[in-house]
């Protein structure tokens, strides 16, 4: 409490400097909070976009192999219409699935009479995709069950064939035969896909389409939505062991798993947050260091006095170290202050912008994160009197006699 | 009952390449109740003497004993724990913290025991009151002229009881009238409370006041004067 007082007076009496201390503090702390609320938010976002917009779902199960060879020989890796019941009716006895839903790739040429392109499309089944993509749906709305003919084009696909809603395309490429196949489409919508390397490439189209142009009744995967992301793991555990007890031969990859763009986005942010973290700390950590270095100094004779009148070594060192902590825990506090303000300011202002390779604008949005907050002020706390130790370790050692006669 | 026995005491400083030998030889008992001056020119070695009696400073070599008991070997916090029960410390310069009140720089020592709150702020007072300070209790020291300074000073060193008072030149930094009254107050302290006194100082005016004389040149004790 005697220590306190002491800090107290002190950082008032010397209030110029120590303000700048603590607004040091103050502003790294808000800049590490803010961004770290950018990259959860951002991390957030694709991953919702990902397992939603994309529709890719929270697990994915595969024939065994199809990651490794599925590319090149896509008809050995489709589950046939039995295989597909048998996989849903297992998923069944599990709680925490909200949807399974089997789902065909196709790709080949699409053309509008004139010109052709190549397309990438999903095979998925209308109602289905209505649940898995929920607020992600376009504002065309979804695919149509009872017109298994019609189509959703990507924005920048439509716009290469010069194609709108109400207009007719042919789709052509091989059966998993072999066979040279073509079907007619209807553009029921365009979308935007919100990725410049997809915009040109993509079509959404009925599970039953895809069937048709690939010659199929079957599947190469079965998408899988759960209740929630935290038990990915768990569920894709009872998935297994369900799968070996009924001996399917199947393989089952994560969201994250699937996406290497999520994986890239995050080591992007962690390394630049990192890196943010590095220069931030040593910023604060030096102006504790400097400040507490310099009152030191202009308390050579205070120190000698203590130190005769009583005050052990550890006393002298543990004053200054609260004196630094407490720099710190102001600075924490004004910090968390300031992060609070400009996260209501950005939510009032709705600040929007493109990110690179994307089409579509996104709000700057950032989280709260209550427990990096708490934990970023222990850590800063805990900085600051260790910074402020070492000056004081400095102090406690001066002989008493030199302290008191210290000009 | 000796407080102070210094045996053979001799303290040596090195400045660079020169060697300064400030106490030679230094042989010296100071009992109880004893109010007495070491007088000195400037760098006479009154100041190391003090320093090591008040044991913020170690003799070269010699034997210190404080209440019969020898410090040579005490580790530092044994030391500075013997500081805070059985010494009390009056500086030239007052050594006050200015950003406590007069109250609170008396409470100071008592808070460095470990003394509680209460307790410490009735003694405090009770100090400050011995020294006619109780008015400015709450005044910083900043607000108070150099003799209430060291009057409050005196107060801090007083609040603890201890054995044995050290004043480093206590009336240097003050005007006559302000010496004077320093000076009264010791002298009262002394009679009236049997606190035993060691002080430093060149100052001839003071001379006539105490009642033993240590005549100190060139760090060696020239007389031994009781009056």
């Amino acid at each position: 409490m005697m220590w306190l007082t002491f800090a107290l007076r002190n950082i008032y009496k010397n209030r110029r400097r120590s303000l700048a201390t603590i607004l040091a503090v103050a502003i790294g702390f808000c800049s590490i909070s803010l961004f770290h609320g950018y990259t959860q938010e951002t991390y957030n976002g694709v991953a919702q976009s990902i397992i939603h917009g994309q529709g890719l779902g929270h697990l994915t199960i595969f024939k065994r192999g199809f990651s490794q060879h599925g590319k090149l020989e896509s008809e050995k890796y489709i589950f046939k219409q039995d295989e597909i019941e048998k996989i849903l009716k297992l998923l069944t006895q599990i709680p925490g699935i909200v949807l399974a839903t089997p789902r065909l790739s196709v790709s080949g040429l699409i053309s509008n009479g004139k010109t052709s392109s190549i397309f990438l499309a999903k095979g998925v089944v209308p109602t289905d995709d209505v649940k898995l993509r929920d607020e992600f749906m376009s504002k065309g709305g979804g695919l149509d069950s009872n017109h298994p003919s019609a189509v959703q084009l990507a924005s920048g696909l439509a716009s290469i064939l010069d194609l709108k809603p109400g207009d007719n395309a042919v789709i052509m490429g091989n059966t998993v035969d072999g066979m040279v196949n073509a079907l007619d489409v209807d553009i029921l919508s365009t979308y935007n896909t919100g990725v410049d390397a997809t915009n040109d490439k993509y079509i959404r189209m009925t599970l039953k389409h895809a069937r048709q142009f690939y010659d199929t009744k079957g599947a190469d995967k079965l998408v899988v939505l759960l209740n929630d992301i935290n038990q990915i793991s768990s569920i894709k555990q009872k998935i297994e062991t369900l799968a070996e007890k009924d001996k399917l031969d199947i393989e089952i990859k994560t969201w994250d798993e699937l996406s290497s763009f999520y994986d890239q986005l995050r080591s992007m942010f962690d390394m630049i947050f990192l890196f943010i973290f590095i220069i931030v700390i040593i910023v604060a950590v030096m102006s504790v260091i400097n400040t507490m270095s310099m009152t030191v100094i202009e308390r050579v004779r205070e120190i000698g006095t203590l130190r005769a009148i009583g005050v052990r070594r550890g006393g002298i060192k543990w004053m200054f170290s609260v004196e630094g902590g407490l720099l710190g825990t102001i600075g924490c506090g004004l910090g968390i202050l300031l992060t609070i303000i400009i996260y209501f300011l950005m939510q009032y202002m709705q600040i929007k912008f493109t990110p690179p390779s994307t089409t579509a604008e996104v709000a700057l949005n950032i989280q709260l994160d209550t427990l990096f907050m708490l934990t970023l002020s222990i850590l800063l706390v805990l900085l600051a009197l260790l910074s402020a130790y070492f000056p004081a370790k400095r102090a406690a050692k001066l002989p008493i006699v030199d302290a008191l006669g210290h000009v | 009952m000796a407080v102070i026995e210094l045996f053979n005491v001799h303290k040596t400083y090195h400045l660079g390449e020169t060697t300064v030998k400030a106490l030679r030889g230094i042989n010296l008992t100071i009992g109880e109740g004893e109010l007495t001056t070491v007088w000195g020119a400037s760098g006479s070695g009154k100041s190391t003497l003090l320093n090591i009696i008040g044991l913020i400073d170690i003799p070269t070599s010699g034997t210190l004993k404080l209440n019969d008991t020898e410090v040579g070997d005490m580790s530092d916090n044994a030391k500075t724990d013997l500081r805070s029960r059985s010494l009390g410390f009056i500086f030239q310069n007052f050594n006050l913290m200015p950003i406590l009140t007069a109250l609170e720089n008396v409470l100071l020592p008592l808070q460095i025991q470990g003394v509680s709150s209460v307790q410490a702020r009735s003694k405090a007072m009770e100090s400050l009151k011995s020294v006619g300070m109780e008015s400015f209790a709450l005044h910083r020291p900043d607000k108070l002229s150099g003799g209430q300074r060291q009057r409050v000073a005196i107060a801090r060193g007083l609040v603890t009881e201890p054995k044995l008072l050290i004043c480093d030149e206590p009336t240097a930094n003050l005007d006559s009238e302000n010496a004077d009254r320093v000076m009264d107050l010791m002298c009262k302290l002394n009679d009236n409370m049997g606190i035993t006194f060691i002080f430093s100082t060149h100052d001839s005016r003071l001379i006539d006041r105490v009642k033993r004389i240590v005549y100190i040149e060139d760090g060696v004790i020239k007389k031994d004067e009781r009056k």
